[in-house]
């Protein structure tokens, strides 16, 4: 697989991966190197004191990072299913999971059933 | 006027590697946390019990569903190859769970009968930037919702880091 840029997506899963990056040193032209681990935390949505954790456990341990992270569901989506199910169990009303179409158009006037006991 | 959530039950997170539920969790306000992992490497195991989390980590089972039994009902969230998720799935009942979820990676087979739906959820519908997509379950029915905020990897690459330089020509 190729370098990706700043357009592409994140290959899911993956730990090296080679990217063409604009540089301020440079006007046009972009430079080809690895993602850095704070770019993979980033992509993957891994806050930033967790990072700076893991960063500093790799300093004084002088390991590389595992990057584990990458082999799991990223912050944002699972924050999202998070949400969902706290919200579900705080205010319990029987919603339904919706399909990725419904998601896309949620209205926002759902009425909430009555809560079951 | 923003919206707080503030459960203040247990939340049992099952991983099989990198426990990502537990981060996720505690930036969503959970505090009774417990964390129980089938950390397949001692790194990965070094690295959690060095973050902030690593005190929510429950080195057994048994352990786990001794301190969980004074705590009330929790909800568990599982994350792992639909193989772990399926052992881990058979042993839930000892926590006697209030709620399971259960997210694996997209290709894996759970056929959990529990499940009330399954969805397929892509980094993407929720604001990501990776290309992956996860099978969420859930024996409970879930509303989820899209983020607002939506990043491309073009905004977190460093600009400052040097590599080999590209002509315009992509030589």
């Amino acid at each position: 697989m190729g370098a990706i840029e700043g357009v592409d997506l994140v290959p899911a899963g993956r730990k090296h991966l080679k990217v063409l990056s604009p540089l301020v040193f440079t006007q046009d032209d972009l430079v080809l190197r690895d993602i850095l681990p704070g770019e993979l935390m980033d992509a993957y949505d891994v806050e930033v004191t967790v990072q700076d954790a893991l960063k500093e456990a790799s300093r004084i341990h002088s390991v590389p990072l595992s990057l584990a992270f990458v082999l799991e569901a990223p912050g944002k989506l699972l924050t999202a299913v998070g949400q969902a199910v706290l919200k579900g169990l705080l205010n319990p009303c029987p919603l339904k999971m919706e399909s990725k179409n419904d998601r896309a158009n949620l209205a926002s006037d759902k009425i909430c059933p009555p809560i079951s006991p | 006027m923003a919206n707080f959530l503030a459960w203040e039950g247990p939340v049992v997170v099952l991983s099989e590697g990198w426990p990502s539920w537990s981060f996720t969790l505690d930036g969503l306000n959970c505090t009774k946390l417990f964390t129980y992992c089938d950390f397949k490497s001692s790194k990965v195991k070094d690295e959690f019990l060095f973050s902030s989390l690593g005190r929510s980590h429950v080195e057994s089972w048994s352990d786990l569903v001794n301190v969980v039994a004074g705590q009330g009902s929790p909800i568990v969230f599982m994350q792992g190859s639909g193989s772990f998720c399926k052992t881990m799935l058979a042993k839930t009942c000892d926590l006697l769970p209030l709620s399971l979820v259960v997210v694996t990676r997209s290709e894996e087979e759970l056929n959990w009968s529990g499940s009330v739906e399954d969805t397929l959820v892509h980094h993407v519908e929720v604001g990501g930037m990776t290309d992956g997509a996860w099978s969420i379950s859930s024996n409970r029915n879930l509303s989820l919702e899209t983020s607002g905020l939506r990043r491309s990897l073009g905004m977190i690459l460093q600009p400052v880091n040097s590599g080999k330089r590209m002509s315009e020509k992509g030589v």
